[in-house]
């Protein structure tokens, strides 16, 4: 795998309640070129804690990306995404929705709450190996990820 | 219906009234010409008397001068024609004629005195013109008489005009007025003889009729509800069903798949197997999953019709096929398509599920043929799907359209058996109807139709049709 531009593993935070749909999720990310560190929680309050160093989290480095499940035990997906994209210092991580529903409103609602897109989970293997692929090439190698900004904690 | 009553009324009642008339008119005369008769006479008489009673003294006196002046200004009547005065032993003392016709008649009378007969006279009056005075009157009088009874016929046409010929024009419009739909209408004649009952039996036929219908259209209005509630949960069951059967069916399809990749040729050659019967379980299951979703999205989905040009949707669905044509080295052909009213995706897989059919279910031997065509008749376009392929058994033609029903083994012919339930779906929506014709072992046809819409929209403009 080659190495990030940082010469760090990048961070992934999959928030994903169906343990099946988290392991296919690492299974295709190991067949990736980027050096990454996945980090699985099962709902929305883990998420959440996850994200503001809170408990047990206290130590864990801010994700470069997140995936997100929009059915969620606990918090509902769309609850954590508006947190996050309303909060300053979590907002400019981008969040990958993906989830089984295919619903327009579903769509629509994400997108309005600044979701940075939406992704259909695939029900073939090789199909969901390839989308998991693409959002690498795009999100960790295309686009540039804002700055982590470890040095200047806020 | 009125103009025949009231022609036959009008008839039967002037024959009626002429005969009346006719009869009263000839009895009015002959009784009349009775009384003129007895008048006539008595007139005569009286005449007689008088001339008998002013000729008595001359007579006597023997004063013919006097006789002969009497007599003239007798004459001067016009009825009298003739006078004649004799003495006792007949011979004329004085007598003049008027020289008229011959048409008169007599009266003779003796003249007495004392007792005695001293003298006959004689008046001859003219019967034409006594009767010309007489008739004139009798004339005048009876067709008083006859303008008084003739006139009854309009008086007695109105009457019965009244009572019967409105009442049955009456009875007659409330028919058509109920025909035309309105059951709130009552004819409400009340009179109170046959008429009038024959209008409150039709009109409580008629308040029966209304019950009956809000009765059956209550029942109608139930059931179309029911079978509506019935298909809505129905479509939501399915769609449901399909949709969330989709997660489980994504761990075993994509664990299947996973297992596969990563530890086939690396268990022993009975776990190759399993897997690969699993996996292909998995398969077929995604897809008869994905054609139920789509079986059901064909309502929830479908968009409104629009303006779609056949051809093109053939062109891309060719273009889609293009590998499936070449491996079979199919020859697909093609009469001129016309523009229709449709939900142009669904028409597309209409397409594309009967050519990949045609495709698939092809004979060994010869590469398949296709031909396209469709003709317009009766207000639908028929289209038509004709290959040469291995063609269906007649008992099998009504199965073909069922969801997941298929006459061959999987190993023989591969498919899930959902293209033509999904196809008959959209055409029925489409307000058309989906059928097959076929010759065992030389080849078959599909037809379906799409009807043409009352304004046919040729607009290319994308218009909504």
């Amino acid at each position: 795998m080659n190495l990030s531009d940082r010469g760090k593993p990048i961070e992934i935070l999959v928030v994903e309640d169906n343990p099946g749909d988290a392991r296919l999720v690492v299974e295709a990310f190991k067949e990736g070129k980027v050096w990454n560190n996945l980090i699985i929680v099962e709902d929305g309050v883990e998420a959440m804690a996850f994200l503001r160093k809170e408990g047990k989290y206290k130590n864990v480095l801010r994700p470069d990306l997140i995936f997100l499940d929009l059915n969620l035990p606990k918090k509902d997906g769309r609850e954590v995404l508006k947190e996050i994209k309303l909060d300053e210092n979590l907002r400019r991580i981008p969040v990958v929705i993906l989830t089984t529903s295919e619903a327009e409103e579903d769509i629509m609602k994400t997108y309005n709450y600044h979701a940075n897109c939406y992704i259909t989970k695939p029900v073939d293997l090789d199909k969901f190996i390839e989308v998991v692929k693409m959002i690498e090439g795009f999100w960790l190698i295309v686009v540039k990820l804002p700055p982590n900004g470890k040095k200047t904690i806020i | 219906m009125k103009n025949t009553i009231n022609r036959t009324i009008g008839l039967v009642l002037g024959t009626v009234i002429l005969l009346a008339g006719i009869i009263v008119g000839s009895l009015y005369y002959y009784i009349m010409e009775r009384i003129a008769e007895t008048d006539l006479n008595n007139y005569k008489n009286t005449a007689v008397n008088n001339f008998t009673v002013s000729l008595a003294i001359h007579l006597w006196n023997y004063d013919k001068q006097a006789i002969e002046l009497v007599g003239a200004t007798m004459l001067e009547s016009r009825e009298i024609v003739g006078i004649g005065v004799f003495d006792e032993k007949n011979h004329v003392i004085f007598e003049k004629r008027k020289i008229i016709g011959l048409n008169s008649y007599d009266a003779v009378k003796e003249v007495r005195h004392d007792g005695n007969v001293i003298g006959q006279v004689k008046i001859a009056f003219s019967k034409d013109i006594l009767w010309e005075i007489k008739k004139g009157v009798i004339t005048a009088s009876g067709l008083v008489v006859l303008a008084i009874v003739v006139s009854f016929f309009p008086l007695a046409h109105l009457l019965l005009t009244r009572i019967i010929v409105n009442p049955i024009a009456k009875l007659t419009k409330g028919t058509e007025i109920i025909e035309s739909g309105n059951l709130d209408y009552r004819v409400g004649l009340n009179s109170k003889d046959e008429i009038g009952q024959l209008s409150n039996a039709f009109d409580k036929m008629t308040s029966k009729l209304k019950e009956s219908y809000g009765a059956l259209e209550k029942k109608v209005a139930e059931r179309t509800q029911e079978l509506e509630r019935s298909n809505n949960e129905l479509q939501q069951f399915a769609y449901i069903a399909s949709h969330d059967l989709q997660e489980p069916l994504r761990m075993i399809t994509s664990y299947m798949q996973l297992i596969e990749q990563r530890y086939k040729n690396k268990l022993d050659k009975d776990a190759d197997e399993f897997i690969t019967f699993a996996v292909d379980g998995a398969n077929r299951l995604k897809a008869m999953i994905n054609g139920l979703l789509d079986y059901s999205r064909v309502k929830t989905y479908g968009k409104p019709f629009a303006v779609v040009n056949c051809e093109t949707v053939l062109e891309n669905a060719l273009a889609d096929i293009q590998i499936a044509i070449k491996e079979n080295k199919a020859v697909i052909t093609h009469d001129p398509l016309p523009v229709i009213a449709a939900d142009e995706d669904q028409i597309a897989e209409v397409f594309q599920n009967l050519l990949r059919n045609a495709l698939r279910y092809r004979k060994k031997e010869e590469p398949p043929h296709i031909h396209m065509s469709c003709k317009q008749e009766r207000g639908e376009w028929l289209f038509s799907f004709r290959d040469n392929g291995i063609g269906i058994e007649p008992q099998y033609k009504d199965r073909l359209f069922i969801m997941f029903s298929r006459l061959h083994g999987r190993g023989e012919y591969p498919g899930t058996g959902i293209g033509l339930a999904v196809s008959k779906r959209i055409v029925e929506r489409h307000g058309g109807r989906i059928w097959v014709e076929s010759e065992y072992g030389k080849g078959s046809t599909f037809y379906f139709t799409i009807p043409v819409p009352e304004q046919a929209g040729t607009n290319k403009g994308g218009e909504k049709v």
